[in-house]
């Protein structure tokens, strides 16, 4: 109750859970569309670097798709239906269902491609970091199977890039994310499918690259220049994202619940994220492809000096949670538009 | 659309005592707190001493094209084509609380078990009931909806929409037709605090 003739409605039926869902979905996506850009430079796999990239990248997407997964289900009041949604998601005009598919199908395409880059053709000579996969299955005796079944279902040629383009579409289905929200025409923050589902999109590309690379430089060897090629892809996509921030708290509007959201965002509790979210965009940003920059000129074709290398990280790191942040807070700052009781 | 359930709510006659609130939950066994299928407000506005206030009954309210039904992935809310109430199967709900969102009334509630449950008009008791019931006005003997038969200011009718625009005032019914809300509630527009003390004498007289 107030003295405004307005009717506050009840909110909080998402939290951290579903913020959680909505990054690691996107970030999937981000890190198999580094997959499969990473081997599209490696010259068919002749580029090891670009192959423990890319074997690093699809790892990731599987990770996170499965994060995604666990976090929506342990959200749903009957999990058992969510495993089940072939049979109960029978709307598809609900962006849940259209969602789930698309994450299940980048589930699929991201453990087909892990098992290619981590067994078989590409994955046997693997060494460093982004082997450890194999080594677990050798210790449990399973990595000769597992070579045998990557090699037999790996097609050639053609094949293969058929198998990596299709998975693309589910990679960048995972726009879906932001349109889950953007159809809730209640509540103004997010009711923007122009720009809520592309701000959720880059910079879900942007935390899949960061995340991918992160590992590279951190446990393999990493190739100068790929780093600096991919550091600048997280610094574009940032910046995309920088800009799609500014047009969504631009575009919040003077409705009721669009300036309570801005006073959650600028003076309430969500205060510090949105801080620590606006300087880890930045920070990443800037860092990122300037510590790529300082390693490429000062190292040879493999990124060495360990202050760069242990710099970049963190910098990618905390782009990668700036880009979570950005989840958060949009989920946390969502305010239903009030009724107005009329007459009053 | 065969026939279109509804309500009518006049503020005037709402003393704000909440008998529909707990009659509803009664009615259905939703003891849990903070769950509430329909909720009494009191909304003011200005400032002292020019200050208005009213009660508002709110719960579902039926839409012509409900949005949490749009939104819900399990199919498990309808807008049945007999009577046109807005039902939730309990079954197919997975509890994501899309619909939550979705609704700009509220009218989703959630109990511990997580699923969903609202108003259904009485088609049955219970959270998730009515969905397979006849049409309301085909039940050999429906239930009359608790909220209204408890409303003691007789403030809550509830009723097909055409029987109901008969009680309604020409602006209410005027206002009702021209909105572009396709929402299934006749509301008589508030005349202000003065008023409230006529219907009370009205219903001593009564």
């Amino acid at each position: 109750m107030d003295a405004t003739g307005l009717l506050w409605l009840e909110r909080g039926h998402w939290g951290v859970t579903t913020a959680v869902y909505l990054f690691f979905a996107a970030l999937g996506g981000g890190a198999y569309l580094t997959g499969v850009a990473a081997y599209a430079l490696s010259e068919t796999g002749k580029r090891r670097s670009h192959v423990t990239l890319a074997r690093w990248a699809f790892l990731v997407a599987l990770v996170a798709v499965s994060i995604a997964g666990i976090a929506i289900l342990s959200h749903l009041a009957d999990p058992l239906a969510g495993l089940l949604f072939p049979v109960t998601l029978t709307n598809f005009e609900s962006w849940i269902t259209r969602g789930t598919w698309i994450l299940v199908s980048l589930g699929v395409f991201a453990a087909v491609q892990t098992l290619w880059f981590c067994f078989g053709e590409l994955g046997r000579d693997s060494e460093g970091g982004s082997a450890f996969v194999r080594r677990i299955a050798g210790r449990l005796g399973l990595d000769g199977v597992a070579d045998q079944i990557a090699d037999r279902i790996r097609p050639s040629g053609s094949g293969f890039w058929v198998v990596a383009v299709l998975g693309l579409v589910p990679a960048l289905g995972t726009v879906y994310t932001g349109f889950e929200l953007a159809a809730v025409e209640t509540v103004p923050l997010w009711y923007h499918p122009t720009v809520l589902p592309g701000l959720f999109l880059a910079s879900g590309v942007a935390a899949g690259i960061a995340t991918a690379l992160a590992l590279t430089v951190a446990f393999d060897e990493a190739n100068s220049r790929l780093v600096l090629v991919f550091t600048s892809a997280v610094g574009a996509t940032l910046l995309v994202s920088v800009g799609l921030l500014w047009l969504l708290w631009t575009s919040l509007g003077n409705t009721p619940a669009g300036i309570e959201s801005a006073s959650k965002l600028t003076e309430g509790a969500l205060y510090i994220p949105v801080v620590v979210l606006l300087a880890g965009i930045v920070v990443s940003l800037v860092g990122s492809p300037l510590l790529a920059w300082i390693g490429y000129v000062r190292s040879g074709p493999v990124m060495t000096g360990w202050v760069v290398r242990v710099s970049l990280v963190v910098s990618l790191v905390v782009g990668v949670v700036a880009t979570f942040l950005i989840r958060y807070v949009v989920l946390l700052a969502a305010v239903k538009e009030p009724l107005v009781a009329v007459g009053v | 659309m065969s026939e279109q359930w509804g309500f009518y709510f006049d503020p005037n006659r709402c003393i704000g005592c909440h008998a529909c609130a707990i009659a509803c939950k009664n009615r259905h066994g939703v003891d849990e707190e903070g769950v509430d299928w329909r909720r009494v407000e009191h909304v003011e506005s200005g400032t002292f001493p020019d200050l208005t206030g009213t009660n508002i009954s709110l719960s579902c309210m039926h839409c012509a094209d409900p949005p949490c039904a749009k939104v819900c992935p399990a199919g498990a809310i309808e807008k049945r084509e007999s009577d046109g109430i807005v039902t939730v199967d309990q079954d197919a709900c997975i509890g994501c609380h899309y619909c939550g969102w979705a609704c700009p009334y509220g009218a989703p509630q959630y109990g511990s078990d997580g699923l969903m449950q609202k108003c259904n008009l009485c088609l049955d008791t219970g959270p998730g009931s009515g969905v397979d019931s006849p049409a309301k006005q085909d039940q050999e003997r429906p239930l009359k909806p608790a909220c209204a038969d408890e409303c003691v200011g007789e403030a809550l009718h509830v009723g097909p929409m055409d029987e109901l625009m008969d009680r309604a005032s020409q602006k209410a019914a005027e206002a009702f037709r021209d909105s572009d809300d396709d929402v299934n509630i006749i509301v008589e527009p508030f005349s202000g605090n003065a008023d409230r003390t006529d219907v009370a004498e009205e219903e001593t007289a009564d």
